[in-house]
């Protein structure tokens, strides 16, 4: 039942719009990698390159917050508003039915996340260049685990941006008629509420180990910065906090959503 | 089977009625089998409990009778429709005579004009 | 055991009590009208059998259980409103309903569809409101439920639609299940009603069968319900 409920979501969500930008967007980032190679012959290729690569930037960006918006819109609509009439009566249990909806708002994130990624590999890791750098950064220690953690990160911070507005919109339409002032109320503080809390912890953690300490009151460059244990353990942390905050993100919004609906 | 109602009397009351005609004047044949409860209801247009209850009086009053497992026929007993055919009978006659005198005729007033539309 | 059953139903909406202690049962194999004035609480009733309204107080009880997905695969709800997803078409909601409901009779369906002249190619926002009323209604039929409630199945339709609602509904008829219709059109539906529940502000004002109450009151329940509810 969950899987075939969010076949349905998936379909609504990603559909033809977001199929379409981000064919748009790998063409984008491929005209911009492109153009990077002939920049040289003449100025004007090189303006087209800077264009596109702006242009992929944008585009990169605006699909995730696409992705975003749609996933919220469905969740909205299918179950508030007027096909909700359908959703909440389908011999589905509640709490199922939150969870296809949840999952599938965060798989099309994943899937915009994947695209804009996609494209930047395509503009940037292609580049003999950018790829010698990477190379040599590859053969210190440690920095495929940062790299990866750094990933992880970006991902639960979305996660953690799709569950706040999920719990405001829960929220919303509980406390305060499903008016939408109100559950972009509810998601922004829920969000910086639970950002806070994360950080303060991690500070906090932070306080344990002088090194991790300095690491965060003080100053570093880049380079600097992937070559220390201290930022790894940082990640780490940080990436199992979120883990933890999405997941109570998740369990809240559920356990509010089960309590009951008032379809207009 | 004219299967028109009007709102005011209990539905099955009236599909008893039409029932009852259907049968008098040879709609259905004595001893012929009837169309189930439900294609009954469907061709009268009523809820088919309501036809079931209406068949069920008509069973008490011994017009019609169940076969378990062929169904519901219409009596062979000549006696019992022509029965029927005559508590029908006076039903109309006495309407006839109530409207009549309503219109201010006697009732032997009322006869006379009746023999002579009918000679008509 | 009762089908349906309400016990001490309230429902509030800010100030105003919609629904105040309803006690109700729906027995099995019945055809029965929910008639009350606009406003009276028919459709907020009804959205609490279907489980789209939390109560503020009592229970809807199905079959003995509370309402959850093992009701929801027994009953068959038309509301007054269009649901569907306006971008799918009609063979792809014809899918949809198949792939939830393990009792949904596609060819059925799909038969009606065609007695309708309904290509089922076509997009759902393209349909007429009446086609889509009536979609709707091929959709609900084609469910084998044990309840089916419509929520004013006749209101802004044409009469031959409405004979053809009327007699969908007829032929739908099953022993073991009921069917609960909500309307204010009370004379054109009537005359296929077993039993009458007579509602007003938010209150059961009286529950007995059809032709009883014609009976006792001596006319039709059109009549009556004028005469009651007289403004």
């Amino acid at each position: 039942m969950l899987k075939k409920l969010m076949r349905y979501d998936l379909q609504w969500i990603i559909g033809k719009v977001l199929s379409y930008y981000s064919a748009a967007t790998l063409l984008i980032a491929l005209l911009a990698r492109v153009f990077h190679a002939l920049s040289s012959q003449a100025f004007f290729l090189h303006l087209l390159e800077k264009i596109f690569s702006g242009a992929f930037i944008s585009c990169g960006i605006a699909i995730l917050i696409n992705a975003l918006m749609r996933s919220l819109v469905c969740f909205r609509s299918t179950l508030y508003g007027d096909p909700s009439y359908l959703t909440h009566t389908l011999p589905i249990k509640r709490r199922t039915v939150f969870t296809a909806k949840a999952l599938s708002g965060t798989v099309s994130l994943m899937f915009a996340l994947a695209v804009s990624a996609l494209g930047l590999a395509i503009t940037v890791l292609t580049r003999a260049d950018v790829w010698e750098k990477a190379k040599e950064l590859l053969r210190q220690r440690g920095t495929v685990s940062t790299l990866l953690l750094i990933c992880a990160a970006v991902v639960l911070q979305l996660v953690e941006m799709h569950f706040s507005a999920v719990f405001g919109l829960v929220l919303g339409h509980r406390r305060e008629k499903g008016r939408i002032p109100f559950s972009i109320l509810y998601s922004v503080l829920i969000y910086f509420a639970v950002s806070a809390v994360v950080t303060g912890l991690l500070f906090a953690l932070s306080l344990l180990k002088p090194e991790v300490h300095a690491l965060l009151t003080q100053p570093l460059s880049t380079q600097e910065m992937f070559k220390m244990e201290e930022m790894r353990f940082l990640l780490a942390v940080g990436t199992v906090l979120y883990l933890l905050a999405d997941s109570g993100l998740f369990l809240a919004a559920r356990h509010v959503f089960c309590k009951g609906v008032d379809v207009e | 089977m004219n299967f028109q109602f009007d709102n005011e009397r209990p539905i099955y009351l009236q599909v008893v009625d039409t029932l009852r005609r259907s049968i008098v004047s040879k709609q259905f044949l004595p001893g012929e089998r009837l169309p189930s409860v439900r294609d009954l209801a469907l061709q009268a247009k009523v809820n088919p409990n309501t036809m079931q209850k209406a068949l069920s009086e008509l069973e008490s009053a011994g017009l019609i009778f169940t076969e378990r497992t062929s169904g519901k026929f219409v009596t062979r007993d000549e006696a019992a429709i022509a029965e029927a055919r005559r508590s029908l009978a006076n039903e109309v006659a006495r309407r006839y005579l109530h409207e009549m005198e309503g219109l201010g005729f006697s009732a032997e007033a009322a006869a006379d004009y009746l023999t002579e539309e009918a000679d008509k | 055991m009762s089908l349906l059953e309400c016990k001490h139903l309230s429902k509030r909406f800010g100030n105003t009590m919609a629904l105040q202690d309803v006690n109700l049962t729906l027995p099995r194999g019945r055809i029965i009208g929910l008639l009350g004035k606009n406003g009276a609480g028919k459709t907020t009733l009804i959205k609490l059998m279907n489980d789209l309204l939390t109560p503020t107080g009592g229970t809807v009880l199905f079959e003995g259980a509370p309402l959850g997905a093992e009701s929801k695969q027994a009953i068959a709800y038309l509301p007054e409103r269009t649901y569907l997803e306006r971008s799918m078409t009609v063979a792809q909601t014809l899918r949809y309903f198949a792939t939830f409901y393990t009792s949904f009779d596609q060819e059925k369906a799909q038969r009606l569809l065609a007695d309708l002249d309904l290509r089922e190619d076509a997009r759902i926002s393209t349909l007429s409101k009446g086609m889509q009323e009536k979609l709707q209604l091929v959709l609900v039929m084609s469910r084998k439920a044990k309840l089916y409630i419509l929520d004013e199945p006749l209101g802004g339709v044409d009469p031959a639609t409405r004979d053809y609602i009327l007699d969908t509904i007829l032929q739908n008829f099953a022993e073991d299940a009921s069917v609960l219709l909500s309307t204010h059109l009370i004379a054109d539906i009537e005359r296929i009603l077993d039993d009458v529940i007579l509602i007003d502000k938010g209150q059961i004002a009286e529950e007995a069968s059809a032709d009883e109450l014609r009976t006792r009151e001596g006319c039709a329940i059109d009549d009556y319900f004028r005469r009651r509810f007289k403004c």
